[in-house]
């Protein structure tokens, strides 16, 4: 199919979900600033790391998400500013992950480390974390829920995802071109790791920032599904970004309206509902 | 900037190179002067790739120098890229690329300039079309993927990348690996014509393509076995010694 008829649906319901006001005064608007928060950073840091082929990383950074915010819950209490801490310590590690693969490391290898290491740590600071900030809080790092998001938490989120997806559009064409070739990219003059590191930060932003909306299980998938969609039907470094945030949006509005009228959980079903696009995205490339 | 230099010249001194304690070249010692086409010839494994990466300064050696024009770039592929342009091996294009040919050439040469390379791009399109046109992509497929391209094509896009760039020496692995019998002849005449100019330095399994047009023939397998004119080198050299899988499976 033409990448043009793909956009063309994409952007058709994207419109239609968007042109529902009275829905989103029912949903509240923290929740609504949320979702487009989320769906702007992890659409177009998704297509990046497509581009740069780290889906390693998108495996690393929620699982260091899921120990850091547990940590930080524990040391500054939660609901303040225990999510700044959190990006430190995930930022640090991403950055420390991400360089030994830029040195040369194989991906297994740092993945297999990292997230080994965070998994067992995890228990132990969430063991400790529920004592604190009670069982809920902790469920919601997990499973995720935009519904039980704050005026102060979505207003972030939103943020967050402009500053992401402006960031993502300025560096797109640069990293998609290190995707070609790294050797030739550094030979041409590119500063290979300013953009490297540039798209661990964002990466690391991203998760840190949303976990608590889509929840560390399905930040896995909004970080590689939309991006490995987009570079399928998308043409070009700026329509892929578009293509990967458009993906994001309508799976995630459709994970939320799903959530309230038939009392699911959102992120599973936006989750699902990635898997569906891109299995579709698959099989018609076959037909 | 390229540093102005009347003589293109690659200098390597001593260089050694080793991967996990396999040793990948040995006490290499070359003077390279353009312009003209030089051709690195041996078997696999001879060394051949990792004589450019060393050039481009994206492998440093355990010992020795390597000086580019005179500067020295030994493991320095940021001072390298100003006065070296580089292809690597690539016989397919990468997967899902959804960079188009264009974006592709178009980054190629912005990526050399000062600034941020996104608000320089109107300034290289006639340049960008240029070297399109020069390696024999035809207009339709500027706009294709690179991930949509067949394997000859995405050569072809890649040599307009390095082409675009406008450095005095281009260093070309394998350039005519995945290119039709056809386009081994037109590219190797876009090659001779930039050699009238520039230091080009090409690695070959098949030297035969661009034969006419290459001044000196370098014969390597980790050490240098020979260096010169190419029909000297050529039926010096037995077929054995530089090809010896291929002999052995296929006779004389």
């Amino acid at each position: 199919m033409d990448t043009r008829v793909y956009i063309a649906i994409l952007a058709l319901t994207a419109t239609t979900l968007a042109l529902m006001p009275k829905l989103y005064w029912v949903i509240g608007y923290p929740t609504v600033a949320a979702v487009a928060g989320s769906s702007l950073a992890f659409g177009s840091v998704s297509a990046l790391v497509a581009a740069r082929r780290l889906y390693f990383l998108a495996h690393v950074i929620p699982h260091v998400a899921l120990l850091a915010a547990p940590i930080s819950a524990v040391i500054l209490g939660s609901g303040g500013l225990d999510w700044v801490l959190a990006l430190l310590i995930v930022t640090v590690i991403a950055w420390v992950s991400g360089y030994a693969h830029y040195r040369g490391v194989g991906s297994d290898v740092v993945a297999s480390i990292v997230v080994s290491f965070a998994a067992s740590a995890t228990v132990i600071a969430i063991y400790y974390a529920q004592r604190v900030v009670g069982a809920g809080r902790v469920s919601q790092l997990i499973l995720g829920d935009p519904l039980l998001v704050g005026v102060s938490e979505g207003l972030v989120a939103l943020l967050v995802g402009l500053l992401v997806a402006t960031l993502s559009l300025s560096i797109a064409r640069e990293i998609f071109y290190i995707g070609v070739s790294r050797d030739m990219a550094l030979v041409s003059g590119l500063r290979v790791w300013v953009y490297d590191f540039t798209l661990y930060t964002l990466m690391a932003l991203s998760i840190a920032v949303m976990l608590r909306i889509t929840g560390f299980l399905v930040a896995t998938v909004l970080t590689l599904l939309p991006g490995a969609l987009a570079v399928m039907i998308a043409r070009g470094s700026i329509q892929v970004v578009v293509a990967s945030v458009t993906v994001a949006t309508v799976a995630s509005t459709i994970g939320l309206l799903a959530s309230i009228y038939l009392d699911v959980p959102p992120s599973g079903v936006t989750g699902l509902i990635l898997v569906t696009l891109y299995a579709l995205a698959r099989v018609a490339r076959f037909v | 900037m390229h540093m102005s230099h009347s003589t293109p010249t690659v200098r390597l001194e001593d260089v050694h190179v080793s991967f996990n304690g396999v040793r990948a070249l040995e006490s290499v010692s070359l003077e390279l002067k353009g312009p003209g086409v030089i051709q690195v010839i041996g078997p696999n494994g001879a060394g051949k790739s990792t004589l450019l990466r060393v050039i481009a300064g994206l492998v440093r050696p355990v010992r020795g120098s390597v000086y580019v024009n005179g500067v020295d770039v030994t493991g320095r592929s940021d001072i390298a890229g100003t006065l070296v342009s580089y292809m690597p091996q690539s016989n397919e294009p990468p997967g899902e690329s959804p960079l188009t040919v264009w974006e592709y050439v178009e980054t190629s040469a912005l990526a050399r300039r000062s600034g941020w390379p996104r608000f320089r791009v109107g300034s290289v399109r006639g340049v960008v079309e240029r070297c399109l046109t020069m390696v024999g992509l035809p207009r339709s497929s500027w706009h294709l993927r690179l991930s949509e391209l067949s394997g000859g094509m995405f050569q072809r896009a890649l040599i307009a990348g390095v082409l675009v760039a406008g450095a005095p020496i281009i260093l070309l692995d394998e350039p005519l690996a995945s290119v039709d019998p056809e386009g081994r002849v037109s590219l190797s005449r876009v090659l001779g014509q930039l050699a009238v100019d520039k230091l080009i330095i090409v690695t070959s399994h098949d030297p035969h393509p661009l034969l006419e047009y290459t001044k000196l023939v370098v014969a390597l397998n980790r050490r240098v076995i020979a260096v010169g004119d190419p029909h000297e080198v050529l039926s010096r050299l037995s077929p054995s010694v530089l090809y010896p899988h291929w002999v052995s499976e296929h006779g004389h």
